[in-house]
Parts: C-alpha cells; sequence; structure tokens
C-alpha cells in the first residue's frame, strides 16, 4: 500500500461562514493504480487532491504516504518531500513561461540543486516519449495546449515520483487532444508502473483510470474497480 | 558533489532559470529599479564624499599649519599683545616657541570668497623649528634676509600661483587694512607641508610686514610651541594657562582638528538627513517593484511552491534578483555620486564655510577604494533589506495559487490589510511627530533614523487613503457626467484599490520628499531675507573686498570713516562722525560663536534697526551703549550658555576675562551658536581690536547713489579698495547666499522626482499588463481605441494630481514640523515656518507632467493591443 487516508476531515472559513469540505474520507491507493476520481462541484474532489498531495494540511485526519505521516511534516520537510517524492499535472498546465520546454521538464531537479547537464537527458528522453522532441528549446507560448499538457506530463515524471496527482488534466484541451493525453497517462500506469490520482468531472476521462472513486458533499459516496473490456 | 552542494545551498538554479529570465524578460522594469537605486545611492555618496572630503581638508589644514608644534596658543580672532611670546617662552618645559599672524587678503576687485587668501605672517629666522617649507628656490627659506630687506616680499605657493597665473617676481596687489597694496612674489612653495593647507589659497609674509599691512600691530594671533623632550603635556599646557590667563586657548593640533570637524557636524547631519531620505524613496522603489514583481508572478510562485520550492526558497529567489539589482545599482550610483560630488563640493562647501566663518577648501575629494566597497554593499544591503518584506509575502504564497485560473486575492483579506496599512501608515507619522517634537533623535541614533523612514513609510501608508478620499469626491462631482471615460477612470480607480494604491504611493513618496525640502529651503530662505529686510535700512554700506553678506570682508582702519564723510552725498550719523561696525568669529567653549559691535549714536536707528525680541529696541539697545560691560545675545546663545537676560557671563577678552551683564535678547543668524552684541566702545577697550568690518550711511537728498558711488570710488575707492553696496545690492547678495547655500537640494529635488517619475511608470506599466484581459474586454463591446488610452491617462491624471496634492499636504506638514524642531535642535537657529508657494505650484505642474509622460507609454500599448489576445491573456 502506498498511500493510506484515515478519517480525513477539511473545514475552511469563509467570512462568518465555516464550510466543511470533507467530513471524514478514509481509502487505500496501492502502487500501479490510475485513480479517478469524480464527484459533482462542491463534493470536496480537490480538496482531497490537495490534501493527498500534501498541497494543503487537513482539519483532522491521516494522510500516510510510504509509511510516513505527511500531514504532521513542517512547511519545508513537505515542501522536500512534495518535490522528490510526487509529480502534479494541472488544469492549466502551469508552465513557466521564461523557461523552455526542456527546463520546465527539469523545473522539480532544479529545484533540487541538481545542475542541467546532468538533469537534460532524463528531460530529453521523456519529451521524446511525449512526441517532443523538435519542441524542446520552445517556450510555451510557442506550444499548442496540448503540447504544453504534455510537457507538464514530462515534468511530472521527471524526478521519477511515487505518485503523480492530475487535477482536471485535460479541462483546458480539446476533445481529441484530451484523449491522446489521457492515453499516455494510461500507458504511463500500465507500461512504467506510475501510480496515477487524478479528479475529473468528464466520466468519459474517468473511465481511462482502473478505480473511480465518487464523493458526493464531502463523503466517500463509491469506490469501484474500472474493468477495461 | 562539492559542486552539487553549493548550487543548492544558493538556490543557483532558481536564480540562473527563474529570476535572471525575469530580469532579462523585463529589461524596461529592471533598468527603472536599478536607476532608482543608482540615484538613492547617488546622492548618498556624493555627500559622504562631500562631508568627508569637508573634514579632512579642515584637518589638513590643522595638522599643515602646525607643523611639528605639539601645542598653539591663541585668544580669538583679534589676536593678543606680542609681549605674552615673552611670558611663553619661559614657561618651563618649553623648548621652542614660534609667532604667527593669520589674516585674510583679496585679490584687487575680489567680490567672492573665492577671490580670497589666506596669509600667514611668520618669523622665517624661526620658523624652520616648527614648519617646513619646500620653495623652488630653496635659498629664499634657508636664507631669508633678502625676503626680509625688501618689505613688499610675499611668497605663494604654486598651486595659487599657477591658479591666478604668476610668476616669480610677478607683481600681486592685494587688498589690506591698509587699502590695496602691491606685494612682490618672491618665492613658489611647493605643495609640501604647510604649503598644503587652505587647499593652497595661502601666502607667506614676513610677521612684521604683515602685523602693518593688517592693522594687528604689537599683535599676535598665535604661538605654536615646540616642548622639551620628555615634557608632559597635559602639565605644560596646564602651566602656560596658568602663565597666560585664562582667556587664552592652548590646544593640541588634535584637539583643534576635533574641533573643526565637530564645529560642522551639525550641518553635514542635515545633509545627511536629506540624502538618507533620498535613498530611501530609491528603496522605496525597490520595494514597490518588487510587490508588483510577486503580485504579478503569484501563480508562478504557487506553482514553484506546489512542485518543491521551499518557503526559503522563494524569498532567496526575490533577494537574489534584488541582489544584482542593488549590486550594479550601487556600483553605478558610486559613480553618479562620484561626479555629483564634484559638481556640488564648492557650493556645499562653500555654504559650511559661510555659516560656521570658516574657509573650506577641497581640494581632492576622498574616495577610496574602501569607501566604494562600504558604499556598494551598503547599497546592496539596503535593497535586499526593501525587498525584504515583499519577499517574506511571496514565501507565504500558498502552493494552491497554482490552481486558480488567475491569481485571485480575497477581497475581503485585502481590505482589511489595507486597512491595517492606512492605520499603520497614521501611526507612523504620529510617531515621526512625536519624536521631532520631543527631540527623541538625541537619545539614540537609531531612533533619529526610524523617524526619518517613519516620515517617508508613514506618507507612503496614509497618503493613498488621502488620495482615495479625493477621489471618492472626484466620483460624486462627476456623477452625472456625460464623458463615461472619466467616470470609467474614476471607478476603476476605486475598484482596483491595490493597483491604485502602489501607482499613488511610487509618485508621491518622489513628491513627498520635494515638498519636505522645499519647506525647509522656503522657511530658511523667508526667515532670513525677511530680518535682513527689517534690520538693515540703511542706503548704502561701504566694505573692502570680499563677501560682505559672508562677513568675510577685509578689515579696514577706522580712518576710512573720516575719509567717507569727506564724499559729498554722505550723510553722516549723529554729530559729523560715521558709524562702523565690527564682526569677528568668536570661539567660546569650542562652539563658534559671532561678535557683532556696533557704533551707536542719537539717530542710528535710521541706519539699522535691531530685532529685540525681550522689549521695544528704543529701550534695551541704549543698555548696551552703557559704559559698564553689556550685551545683547541671541536665544541660542541663552540656550548653549543656560543664561537669561539679566544674568551675567563671562566672556574669554584679550584684556581677561570679563563679566558681561546680559541686557537683551535679539534675533540674529549670524551664527547657529550664538551671537553677542556690544558697543564698538566696549569691544575696542576690551578686544583690543579697533579695525572695522564695515560702514553704513544714508544718503543726502538731492544726490544719487551713483552719484555717491562715482565719488567714493573717484576720491577714496583707490586708496582704501573700498566696494559701495546699495541696501538692495547688499540683500541681493543674502539672496544669492541662501540660494548658494541650498542650491545643492535642487539634485536632491531633481533626483526625489526622477525617482517618482520611475516608480510612476514602472507601476502603470506593470498595471496595464495586469489589465490586459479586461482592456480586451472592453475593446471587444465596443471600446474605441481613443477611449481605451484616454481612460488610461485619465486614470494616470488623476493620480498624478490627487498624489501631488496630499504630497505637498504631508510634505509640508512633515517640512514644518522639521523646520520648527528638527532644525531647531540640530542647528540651533529658530527658523519660522513659511509654506513655499511657489514650490506647490512647481509640484502639482511636475507631479501632473510625471503622470501625463509615465501614463503615455502604457496608455499607447492598452490601446494597441489585439482584442483577442488580450482576452486569452494570461
Amino acid at each position: 500500500m502506498l498511500l493510506k487516508i484515515d478519517s480525513l476531515k477539511k473545514t475552511y472559513s469563509r467570512g462568518d461562514q465555516t464550510v466543511e469540505a470533507l467530513k471524514g474520507v478514509s481509502l487505500e491507493i496501492d502502487s500501479g493504480q490510475f485513480v479517478s476520481i469524480m464527484g459533482p462541484s462542491g463534493s470536496g474532489k480537490s480538496t482531497f487532491l490537495h490534501l493527498m498531495g500534501g498541497l494543503d494540511r487537513p482539519t483532522s485526519g491521516k494522510v500516510i504516504f510510504d509509511g510516513k505521516a505527511i500531514d504532521s511534516l513542517n512547511d519545508f520537510d513537505l515542501s522536500l518531500f512534495r518535490r522528490q517524492k510526487l509529480g502534479f499535472i494541472f488544469q492549466f498546465f502551469n508552465l513557466l513561461p521564461t523557461l523552455s520546454a526542456l527546463e520546465n521538464v527539469a523545473l522539480p531537479r532544479l529545484l533540487n540543486g541538481e545542475p542541467i547537464k546532468t538533469i537534460r537527458p532524463k528531460a530529453e528522453e521523456l519529451l521524446k516519449m511525449m512526441g517532443l522532441e523538435k519542441r524542446m528549446d520552445h517556450k510555451p507560448d510557442q506550444l499548442s495546449g496540448g503540447e504544453m499538457q504534455r510537457v507538464a506530463i514530462a515534468r511530472a515524471l521527471v524526478a521519477d515520483p511515487l505518485m503523480i496527482f492530475a487535477d482536471e488534466p485535460t479541462g483546458n484541451l480539446d476533445s481529441k487532444t484530451g484523449e491522446s493525453v489521457l492515453n499516455l497517462m494510461k500507458s504511463l500506469v500500465k507500461d512504467h508502473g506510475k501510480t496515477i490520482v487524478m479528479v475529473t468531472h468528464d466520466p468519459k476521462a474517468a473511465s481511462y483510470g482502473t478505480r473511480l472513486i465518487k464523493l458526493k458533499d464531502g463523503l466517500l459516496d463509491s469506490d469501484e474497480k474500472i474493468v477495461h473490456s | 558533489m562539492k559542486k552539487l552542494s553549493i548550487r543548492k545551498l544558493f538556490h543557483l538554479n532558481l536564480f540562473q532559470f527563474i529570476g535572471l529570465r525575469h530580469v532579462r524578460l523585463r529589461p524596461g522594469r529592471t533598468l527603472l529599479t536599478t536607476l532608482g537605486v543608482a540615484l538613492g545611492i547617488a546622492l548618498y555618496v556624493a555627500i559622504s564624499i562631500i562631508n568627508e572630503s569637508t573634514k579632512n581638508a579642515l584637518k589638513e589644514n590643522v595638522e599643515a599649519v602646525a607643523g611639528k608644534a605639539s601645542l598653539s596658543v591663541s585668544a580669538g580672532i583679534a589676536g593678543f599683545s606680542e609681549e605674552k611670546l615673552d611670558v611663553i617662552r619661559t614657561v618651563p618645559g618649553v623648548k621652542t616657541a614660534v609667532p604667527m599672524i593669520e589674516a585674510r587678503a583679496f585679490f584687487e576687485g575680489a567680490k567672492e570668497s573665492v577671490d580670497g587668501l589666506y596669509v600667514l605672517g611668520v618669523d622665517l629666522l624661526q620658523e624652520s623649528a616648527v614648519r617646513t617649507y619646500q620653495a623652488t628656490d630653496q635659498k629664499i627659506i634657508d636664507d631669508p634676509l633678502t625676503f626680509l630687506n625688501q618689505p613688499d616680499s610675499i611668497i605663494f605657493t604654486e598651486a595659487l600661483a599657477q591658479k591666478r597665473g604668476f610668476k616669480l617676481d610677478s607683481k600681486v596687489k592685494l587688498s589690506t587694512a591698509n587699502g590695496l597694496k602691491t606685494f612682490t612674489i618672491r618665492g613658489l612653495l611647493k605643495p609640501e607641508g604647510t604649503a598644503k593647507a587652505y587647499g593652497g589659497s595661502l601666502a607667506i609674509m614676513d610677521i612684521d610686514g604683515a602685523r602693518m599691512m593688517f592693522g594687528k600691530e604689537n599683535k599676535l594671533d598665535r604661538v605654536d610651541i615646540v616642548p622639551q623632550e620628555g615634557v608632559n603635556l597635559d602639565r605644560l599646557s596646564a602651566d602656560l594657562q596658568k602663565a597666560l590667563g585664562e582667556n587664552f586657548t592652548i590646544e593640541t593640533p588634535a584637539t583643534k582638528s576635533e574641533q573643526s570637524v565637530r564645529m560642522i557636524a551639525a550641518y553635514q547631519l542635515i545633509l545627511t538627513f536629506f540624502s538618507t531620505l533620498a535613498l530611501l524613496v530609491g528603496l522605496f522603489l525597490v520595494m514597490n517593484s518588487i510587490s508588483v514583481a510577486i503580485a504579478e508572478r503569484k501563480k508562478e510562485i504557487g506553482t514553484l511552491r506546489a512542485l518543491g520550492a521551499t518557503r526559503f526558497s522563494m524569498t532567496f529567489l526575490f533577494v537574489s534578483e534584488i541582489f544584482w539589482i542593488g549590486l550594479i545599482g550601487s556600483s553605478l550610483g558610486c559613480l553618479i555620486g562620484r561626479g555629483l560630488a564634484e559638481k556640488l563640493v564648492t557650493q556645499v562647501t562653500t555654504s559650511v564655510g559661510a555659516q560656521f566663518q570658516t574657509r573650506i577648501e577641497v581640494t581632492h575629494l576622498q574616495f577610496e577604494w574602501n569607501q566604494i566597497l562600504t558604499a556598494i554593499a551598503f547599497g546592496t544591503v539596503a535593497s535586499i533589506l526593501a525587498a525584504l518584506f515583499p519577499a517574506l509575502k511571496a514565501a507565504a504564497i500558498h502552493p494552491l495559487e497554482s490552481m486558480k485560473r488567475h491569481a485571485e486575492s480575497s477581497s475581503k483579506e485585502e481590505e482589511r490589510k489595507s486597512k491595517l496599512l492606512i492605520l499603520a501608515g497614521l501611526g507612523l507619522l504620529i510617531f515621526n511627530a512625536v519624536s521631532m517634537m520631543n527631540d527623541w533623535g538625541k537619545i539614540w541614533f537609531g531612533i533619529d533614523l526610524i523617524t526619518k523612514i517613519a516620515s517617508v513609510l508613514g506618507s507612503a501608508l496614509f497618503g493613498p487613503f488621502l488620495v482615495f478620499l479625493l477621489i471618492h469626491g472626484a466620483r460624486r462631482i462627476w456623477k452625472n457626467t456625460r464623458k463615461p471615460i472619466l467616470k470609467l477612470s474614476l471607478e476603476n480607480l476605486i475598484r482596483s484599490r491595490k493597483r491604485t494604491t502602489s501607482n499613488v504611493m511610487a509618485l508621491m513618496v518622489g513628491l513627498f520628499l520635494v515638498m519636505l525640502i522645499a519647506s525647509v529651503r522656503t522657511s530658511f530662505h523667508d526667515t532670513l531675507t525677511n530680518w535682513l529686510n527689517q534690520i538693515f535700512i540703511a542706503d548704502v554700506m561701504v566694505v573692502s573686498s570680499g563677501r560682505a553678506i559672508m562677513g568675510d570682508v577685509q578689515p579696514m582702519r577706522e580712518e576710512v570713516l573720516k575719509d567717507v564723510l569727506t564724499v559729498p552725498g554722505v550723510r553722516p550719523i549723529g554729530e559729523n562722525r560715521g558709524a562702523g561696525n565690527r564682526i569677528v568669529p568668536y570661539l567660546r567653549h569650542n562652539k563658534k560663536m559671532m561678535i557683532k559691535a556696533y557704533d551707536h549714536f542719537a539717530d542710528f536707528y535710521e541706519y539699522r534697526n535691531f530685532a529685540i525680541t525681550n522689549g521695544k529696541p528704543e529701550k534695551i539697545v541704549p543698555l548696551m551703549y552703557s559704559n559698564d560691560p553689556t550685551i545683547i545675545v541671541t536665544p541660542n546663545f541663552l540656550t548653549n550658555e543656560q543664561k537669561k537676560v539679566g544674568d551675567s557671563v563671562d566672556l574669554d577678552t584679550p584684556s581677561g576675562r570679563i563679566s558681561f551683564k546680559i541686557v537683551g535678547e535679539i534675533t540674529d543668524y549670524g551664527s547657529p551658536q550664538g551671537v553677542i552684541y556690544l558697543s564698538r566702545e566696549n569691544y575696542k577697550k576690551y578686544w583690543k581690536d579697533a579695525l572695522i568690518t564695515a560702514y553704513v550711511f544714508n544718503i543726502e537728498k538731492g544726490y544719487t547713489l551713483e552719484q555717491v558711488r562715482t565719488e567714493i570710488d573717484r576720491r577714496i575707492g583707490q586708496k582704501w579698495n573700498l566696494v559701495t553696496l546699495s541696501n538692495a545690492e547688499f540683500k541681493g547678495q543674502m539672496e544669492q547666499a541662501v540660494e548658494r547655500s541650498f542650491a545643492y537640494t535642487r539634485a536632491i529635488e531633481l533626483i526625489a522626482l526622477l525617482v517618482g517619475l520611475l516608480g510612476l511608470l514602472n507601476t502603470l506599466l506593470i498595471s496595464v499588463l495586469e489589465r490586459t484581459r479586461e482592456i480586451g474586454m472592453l475593446r471587444a463591446i465596443g471600446s474605441t481605441k481613443e477611449q481605451i488610452s484616454g481612460m488610461i491617462l485619465f486614470e494616470s491624471l488623476f493620480q498624478g494630481v490627487f498624489g501631488s496634492m496630499i504630497a505637498v499636504l504631508l510634505g509640508s506638514i512633515i517640512g514644518r514640523l522639521y523646520v520648527q524642531y528638527g532644525l531647531t535642535g540640530t542647528l540651533g537657529w529658530v527658523i519660522d515656518f513659511h509654506f513655499p508657494k511657489e514650490s506647490v505650484i512647481q509640484t502639482l505642474i511636475t507631479g501632473v507632467i510625471v503622470a501625463m509622460i509615465a501614463g503615455f507609454y502604457p496608455s499607447r500599448r492598452a490601446a494597441n493591443l489585439e482584442i483577442t489576445e488580450s482576452l486569452d491573456y494570461e
């Protein structure tokens, strides 16, 4: 078991009101799974992803990653943890406009203090894998949406993370490009043994996963295996 | 492995791949911020160079004139009887005692202090025991008999001869107490030893000749002492004091130079005050620039945090960006500062010299490598400190910011913060006021610095709130306007509170400093000119060469008065007698005060008013003319001496320590340490000095000023080397002197304005970038290009006008506090606050022009944005 979630709760204060985004969710994720999380707006799916990915802290409950409780880590250790153990794919790509595609891919390891020349072979390999070998020196504004998201996927892989979190990775792409991105993610799990947790509101996108978790009103609504024909 | 550690330790990747890219991506902004640092540091460096160089010049003067002497004996400007030389020589422990006369002479036709020189009257046969001279023809020093046998002999320094175009054996006409006299240059001194004093504006004469020429018969100005080996200097000093009396000053060269430096310290503090403020304005630009950069890069920071960048590395990223800007800006600032110092040094030293009755010649600017490195380090560290607060804010940006489509902020949270900042600004302004009123800066220099920072930061934080009040007022006035652009501009300014605040802050801080300086300058100028207009009512003043307003003139013998009275058109004062005055510096308890001694006659009030503050002049002034030793003094004298009217004070005179009764209090700006008024009769009696500084008279009816002036020139002008000044000309000199004293502040104002312009340009450009989508939307729904550019220009104009108005308000309030409390505490003068009307108009016009210039490019850019691209802009 790679990730264990125990009674996770998250409460936000908005002005005078308190909003319970998550009301106590527990589950376990093993390596090699492609978990799709779905739910209507306000169901708490994004909050859940943020807590699992160490981007936010729970109000109560435990997030145990590879046997280590990450909810109790201080900000510095949590940052190192995200950098070294996790990968992220965002809806709006979040590529740095000043960096080339290759440098964007290398970013997590650059943050780790490694010189670019030691990261370059791996970054080039990943970009080739994404079919972007001719776009390595292009800046984000010279790339299409699909290309940008593939660069972001390569970035999520560069540090060989234990788990990749994707927040609506196809939300900003047309259906054809979205499909190719999802296929790419699927092959990462199937062919390269990666673990992916993806939040989406699109049932078609969710169907690319191997497991589907549905949230409703901050609670686990269903958790089922997806069988691909 | 080691390489990896260093890269990791200093987050070099972050700087190389993120920081540096942004610096390169926005060259305009980088340049603007760098220039802001450079200009702030430039002025700071320039003032530091001038202050250090002035101190060194003063020290060098003292050391060069003192030579090998360990002690020197003096008794003020009027000197002392030469009989005292024998007394000194008999004191046990004195090996050699060498006499000297110090006098000021002027070249023919001199109207400025720079046309003057110092003449040292020395006994060449004894000089070698104390001072060394290296002449081009050394015989003149080693065997001075030929020199001494020719009474017109004078030795010039090579530097002075070269400057004035003289050679060996040249004839030189110099103004002396006996009028214009011709001297022959019999020797030229190389720039070594004593010849280096006063920047080389120095000449050597035989002591007897000098006494005769400068009206110092049977007198000495100083005696330099070389003690016997092994003698305890403190002991010798005490013995000399005992033998000579308490009215003599016995000091070592070190004490003398320390005293000179301490004397001008207060003035230098004011210079430092202004330059620190200019630096703070520059640093504010850094802070503002980093703050807007962070707001712009919020999403990028969130992404980096999500990908695992630590808070510390985010702080480090912004600090490293500003480190290079600070380093380059400070280096550039050193270069500009060196050039600025070169331009300002004469103005500043003339101003210092005038206030402290000292001639300061700075021959070389002191700017060594260690000073350069210190300035660069200081500028860089200061820039980093300025960037630290916004950089820490950047570090606090949550990784979840990366998930948002556009960087958003909670309006409630922002509102709460903005309220807190306004309150903090108000608090800082109140602290500034209370600190100045209670002179807390004197308790510890740190409080002084905090008080200065509080004035700039408080205005920057509180000012925008006042600007918003004006914007709301304008919106109310124009609520029914048919010009939608006007209305939209005002709405935009109110809605985008944060952006408007940044823009207004940038402009306001620059203009605030302009107003603050203008308040101080105007107050000084108006107080001094009002005072002079009140007291000086005579038609004409006659002086010898030099600059009358500074009191830096060649004193004249009393006989001049008799000669002037023979000129037709001169209406004498009293019964066929002339009235003169004697104005001399007076050193008391290490404070450079001033003595003003006036002749008095029944109708003297037609010639001069006395600005008596403790009663009617007709009642108080006659008390000063009694036969008893009585004086009238200025408030700063009373404060320094802790005395009040009616008390007695012991003054050291060449006739010994005399007890003078204080009979009145008077306003006079002759010296920041204190001015003593007494009758010239008493002055002559106690100071044994019959010379006069100036003579005033009125013109008989039926004569014109020109007629009288021509007659004076024709009859006695040549003989006494006289300059005739009309009332208006003399007051004109005063205007000029005040203007010159504050000329350097114009440079500070210009720099502050430039920094304000850079700041506004910077923030306006960023705000247009931030608003790209909004502008695209406005264009999409049908706004024309003209409307868009008009909207941005109107916004800029409103910010310029309202920002300037608030800068005027806050600048003059802080200026008033500084004039009333800060200056009085530092300088010792009570200066009345005068509102700088002219500067207000200038500031408002400048604010509008600066805003229009800064708004022009962004408005063009906004108008020319492509609609589809801007709608998609992130």
